[in-house]
């Protein structure tokens, strides 16, 4: 069984969503995120649960965030691939999905993992994008992830309540933030990982031309706030003002 | 130009996110197509007809078989020279949308808020950063995406008779080599947890009153209720609860729950996560108590009670009933 799970150096430990919504920034703290870790988990698990194989890291990211993808390794990956190339500063989520893509399609891997921010819309389109050019079903909102020969079931969250899908490996699955509690590294893990293999490639090592992106960010704004709050401090008092607020917007007689 | 909008079938209907698209194309002076996939699609044909498709495109295709799905409609968009598709936020539409994206070569923008013909260009708006900015998005391919946060338009209200027969009905073009699907639903739908009548009460209601972490223990739901029960409002949760088995997902307030609209929304106890935001943020009127002033959600209220649930609360309803 060999897992591969992609892994965004973009956000940093606290996880600042602002850095998932902006293209221009694109670097955080060199720590791996906790939807990452859960995603390192799950392919953990299910190589353990094959009883042989492996578990690749794999991210697109600046060679500076090496640190996240050595974290990944001490939890218990085997190797690592990065592709780290100036050249795909900037690219939007067309873009990237084909990067993404070539670099997954050196791997070969029985399943393919990720974890997005649970907010992160682009991260679910990205996927499903680069599961396209793979040709492979790419499953997403998984809350349950088993494999029982080769057959690889999930529960999947959607708006109308949850379903259970099944598809067969090879497959892309993202996982959400609930599906496992990750574990924590060792310090023989920690110690382990210094001296795992991480290959740092460019485009070039791919074949591969730079990616045109399809949007361009053509300006920003601020956004002028909506609601000016009142802050009411005095716990004591504050049923009573509340009471007399809803009385002032007409909501309680 | 041709917009393509994706309907989404939910309970049964379209969307009203897929109907507010429609009208949103039609506004911007477009053709206005839909596509509309799964079983007893067809049943969807005179509902999105009368509400402004001119062309629609009838699928067997599940929503969930997405490499098929993708398949189909980017043959449609190719056929008919579309230039422009539409789509609703929705977990089964962003599968749909990345996988076309890809598909097409399409370059996709989402998030949107809104979108505008400006020097022949268009334009779609996306906040960022927390929402304090709004970016604006441009297109460089010939067929484009367009993804839309949830509710950015309304639905205009439906013409009455004639227009259903006046709209052009095709089946999505066949493939000479279709995918082979893979995907399925195991069993049948299974759905587990939601409860279509809660989430709608929800969506509908004119006062929500949320639970959140922040109320402590599950015990302290029952204040909830009790507020919501005497401003005749409904009770809603944000995610942690759910997922902490305090409370059915129907009961969920947010970007994977319900969104809501009331005139009054009082958070207790919740800290105003973005993906709780987006399900709530067009609230008329929205009250936080939370212990924390600097939890999101205290910048973003109309009154910001920096108290304890137990100090605020169970008084609190006492007081209403008292009046």
């Amino acid at each position: 069984m060999k897992a591969v799970v992609c892994i965004k150096t973009a956000t940093g430990g606290a996880v600042d969503a602002s850095d998932a919504f902006d293209r221009a920034g694109r670097v955080g703290a060199a720590v791996l995120n906790a939807c990452d870790a859960r995603a390192v988990e799950a392919a953990l698990r299910i190589v353990e649960q094959a009883g042989q194989g492996e578990v690749v890291v794999v991210a697109l990211a600046p060679a500076e965030m090496l640190g996240a993808v050595r974290e990944a390794l001490a939890l218990g990956a085997n190797r690592a691939l990065m592709l780290s190339d100036p050249l795909l500063f900037g690219a939007d989520l067309l873009a990237t999905s084909q990067a993404l893509a070539a670099l997954l399609a050196r791997e070969k891997a029985d399943i393919y993992l990720t974890c997005p921010w649970s907010g992160d819309v682009d991260g679910t389109l990205l996927w499903t994008a680069t599961g396209e050019r793979l040709g492979l079903p790419a499953l997403t909102q998984a809350r349950q992830l088993q494999i029982q020969a080769r057959r690889v079931i999930i529960q999947c969250q959607t708006e109308s309540g949850d379903q259970v899908l099944e598809t067969d490996l090879p497959c892309m699955v993202e996982v959400t933030e609930t599906i496992h509690r990750p574990r924590y590294a060792t310090l023989k893990g920690k110690a382990a990982a210094r001296s795992k293999p991480v290959q740092l490639l460019k485009l070039a090592d791919l074949a591969l031309e730079p990616p045109r992106s399809g949007t361009q960010v053509l300006a920003t704004r601020e956004r002028p706030p909506r609601r000016t709050p009142v802050v009411l401090q005095d716990s004591g008092e504050a049923p009573a003002r509340i009471l007399e607020f809803l009385r002032g917007k007409g909501m309680v007689p | 130009m041709k917009i393509l909008v994706y309907a989404e079938v939910r309970d049964g209907a379209p969307s009203a996110d897929a109907l507010g698209l429609l009208a949103k194309a039609r506004a911007l002076g477009a053709e206005a197509w839909a596509v509309v996939c799964g079983p007893g699609a067809r049943s969807q044909v005179p509902e999105l007809a009368r509400h402004g498709a001119r062309q629609i495109l009838v699928g067997d295709e599940p929503m969930h078989d997405v490499p098929v799905l993708a398949e189909r409609i980017a043959q449609a968009v190719t056929q008919h020279d579309i230039e422009w598709v539409f789509i609703g936020t929705s977990v089964p539409a962003c599968d749909l949308a990345g996988a076309l994206a890809a598909r097409l070569e399409a370059g996709i923008a989402w998030g949107l808020v809104d979108i505008e013909v400006r020097d022949d260009q268009m334009i779609g708006t996306r906040p960022t950063h927390f929402d304090s900015r709004l970016a604006e998005m441009g297109w460089t391919t010939q067929r484009k995406i367009a993804l839309f946060r949830q509710r950015a338009f309304a639905p205009e209200p439906a013409v009455p008779t004639g227009a259903d027969e006046q709209a052009i009905v095709a089946p999505l073009p066949a493939s000479a080599e279709p995918p082979a699907s893979r995907v399925k639903v195991r069993d049948a739908e299974v759905t587990v947890g939601h409860d279509a009548a809660d989430a709608a009460s929800l969506a509908q209601a004119q006062v929500v009153v949320s639970a959140g972490r922040g109320i402590g223990k599950p015990e302290n739901l029952a204040h909830v209720k009790a507020l919501a029960a005497c401003l005749n409002g409904v009770t809603g949760v944000s995610l942690p609860l759910v997922e902490m088995g305090w409370a059915s997902r129907s009961m969920q307030v947010g970007q994977t729950g319900t969104l809501v609209k009331p005139r009054l929304y009082i958070a207790c106890g919740i800290s105003g996560q973005i993906q709780h935001r987006l399900g709530m943020e067009q609230s008329e009127v929205i009250i936080a108590i939370n212990t924390d002033v600097g939890a999101p959600i205290m910048g973003f209220c109309d009154l910001a009670v920096v108290a304890d649930f137990d100090a605020v609360v169970p008084p609190l309803v006492d007081l209403i009933r008292g009046t």
